[in-house]
């Protein structure tokens, strides 16, 4: 999505200063996505089977505590897990990558009070600093109890919308910090092995899991049920969306994106009237 | 308009071998005090000022170094100008973990990547275990830079980012003369054209 080249093609942008026409494409991927979201989250089926893989990795391994991950539980409470879990959760409810990004951010940022409030309180007892040792793991902890639906999905919709040259060198350090955070997170909850956890010698990885899949399955048969109505009731509204029409297509095409953009600007006259 | 180059820097070593406080060290001696609040040490943004007026600001990264991160460091040096491996003196089995890195950079990273080996808690000179002559040695072998460093004291903390920042800031103006369209003028990153495949799990289930 190059708005930064297109749109100086347009006569009102010609004399516009860099910063200007920065500030416009930023508002411009905020109205587009917004618009095209339901197209642009659901038409991607790469990003839904990562989806349901995640969400059987969280039913998988509903038993993990803070300990699995060497994370001294008597630090942590519950509490602040659900609440950094929640602004996670925000991210469905946002349908720009930029908002995406500050939930993940926020996200982050709970999680890091959290490990320093603890810091301070220990601070006599010379614990020595929190950084990514500490944060990464607790991390993938709200991950696992937040079980955030169509994470993947999300994840894919910033890496293809932001634009790019913003997301990898405009964007602040830290929605670029903790974007990668997520996808390392994302990538260890899927790739996990019995290995990969501190496991005491009476608990075996497998009969854990065989135990928690029974656990939430006997609870979530309703819910899936549920979400699967809601995908139907959506195709049937939304005829136009499904089909031939691919994602890539639409981006790599710059004849319907500027077909796009006079669109939007069309819009904007006919509001100010 | 003349901004300033930024450079992505991370820093790599086994966990607890003193990482984390050595990037909080060298962000510290900005901050007063009472500001340390706002200080969180997973990613830190300072400038350095180079000889000859130059200035260049560092993103250092914090990567988590425990084992089982492992195999996903890859995630966190990609277009990393910079990386700085930090061992632990009194730990014999921290220093082959840095010719580990070492390896994986040369072979994984950008082939510019600039290295900077810390020898870290030197403060516990008596408890050492690796000499540090070999360590010199070995960071020469591999044309990179070592120091000796104590997040503690505060000692050789600077000196180290510094050289860092004049590394990466050397292999940018090369860059920059070898193929001027290639430099990014917003940054010191070079453009780079990368097959930007999905990540694909090689196991989709996780058991």
């Amino acid at each position: 999505m190059l708005f930064e080249e297109t749109l100086p093609k347009y006569p009102c942008w010609r004399s516009a200063k860099y910063s200007e026409i920065e500030e416009a494409s930023e508002v411009l991927e905020f109205m587009i996505t917004k618009e095209k979201y339901d197209l642009l989250m659901n038409s991607d089926n790469f990003a839904k089977e990562l989806d349901e893989s995640l969400m059987r990795c969280y039913q998988n391994l509903d038993f993990i505590e803070l300990r699995h991950l060497d994370i001294n539980p008597a630090s942590i409470d519950q509490n602040s897990i659900a609440v950094a879990g929640n602004q996670l959760r925000m991210i469905g409810k946002c349908t720009s990558p930029r908002d995406k990004l500050i939930c993940i951010s926020n996200c982050f940022r709970i999680i890091n009070s959290k490990l320093y409030e603890e810091i301070i309180s220990n601070a006599h007892q010379g614990t020595s600093v929190h950084g990514a040792d500490d944060s990464l793991p607790l991390f993938v902890y709200v991950l696992l109890k937040a079980k955030v639906p169509k994470l993947f999905s999300n994840f894919y919709f910033i890496k293809n919308y932001r634009y790019k040259p913003r997301r990898e060198y405009r964007d602040p350090v830290e929605f670029k910090y903790t974007f990668t955070s997520l996808k390392i997170a994302m990538k260890f909850i899927l790739e996990i092995k019995s290995n990969k956890l501190h496991l005491q010698a009476d608990e075996n990885f497998k009969e854990l899991v065989k135990l928690s899949k029974k656990k939430t399955q006997a609870t979530q048969t309703s819910v899936e049920d549920k979400s699967f109505r809601e995908l139907e009731l959506r195709e049937m509204f939304s005829p136009a969306y499904t089909g031939e029409i691919s994602v890539g297509h639409f981006i790599s095409n710059p004849q319907e994106l500027e077909l796009f953009i006079s669109d939007y600007f069309a819009l904007l006259t006919i509001k100010k009237k | 308009m003349d901004s300033v180059k930024e450079f992505k820097i991370v820093t790599l070593g086994e966990g607890r071998v003193g990482k984390t406080s050595l990037t909080l060290k060298f962000a510290r001696n900005e901050f007063h005090d009472n500001e340390i609040s706002t200080v969180q040490a997973n990613f830190i943004q300072k400038d350095v000022q180079l000889d000859g007026g130059i200035q260049v600001r560092l993103n250092i990264w914090d990567t988590a170094g425990q084992e089982r991160f492992r195999a996903l460091a890859p995630n966190y040096y990609r277009q990393a100008n910079g990386a700085v491996i930090a061992y632990d003196i009194t730990d014999a089995g921290s220093f082959n973990k840095v010719k580990a890195w070492v390896k994986e950079l040369q072979s994984q990273a950008d082939k510019d990547i600039s290295i900077v080996i810390a020898g870290n808690k030197c403060d516990r000179e008596s408890e050492r275990q690796i000499s540090a002559q070999d360590a010199i040695d070995y960071a020469n072998s591999i044309n990179a830079a070592h120091f000796n460093s104590s997040a503690k004291s505060g000692k050789g903390v600077n000196e180290l980012y510094t050289e860092i920042a004049r590394r990466v800031y050397a292999v940018h103006q090369k860059n920059a003369k070898a193929n001027p369209q290639l430099s990014n003028s917003r940054g010191g990153r070079r453009v780079r054209v990368t097959n930007d495949e999905p990540q694909k799990p090689k196991n989709k289930n996780c058991c």
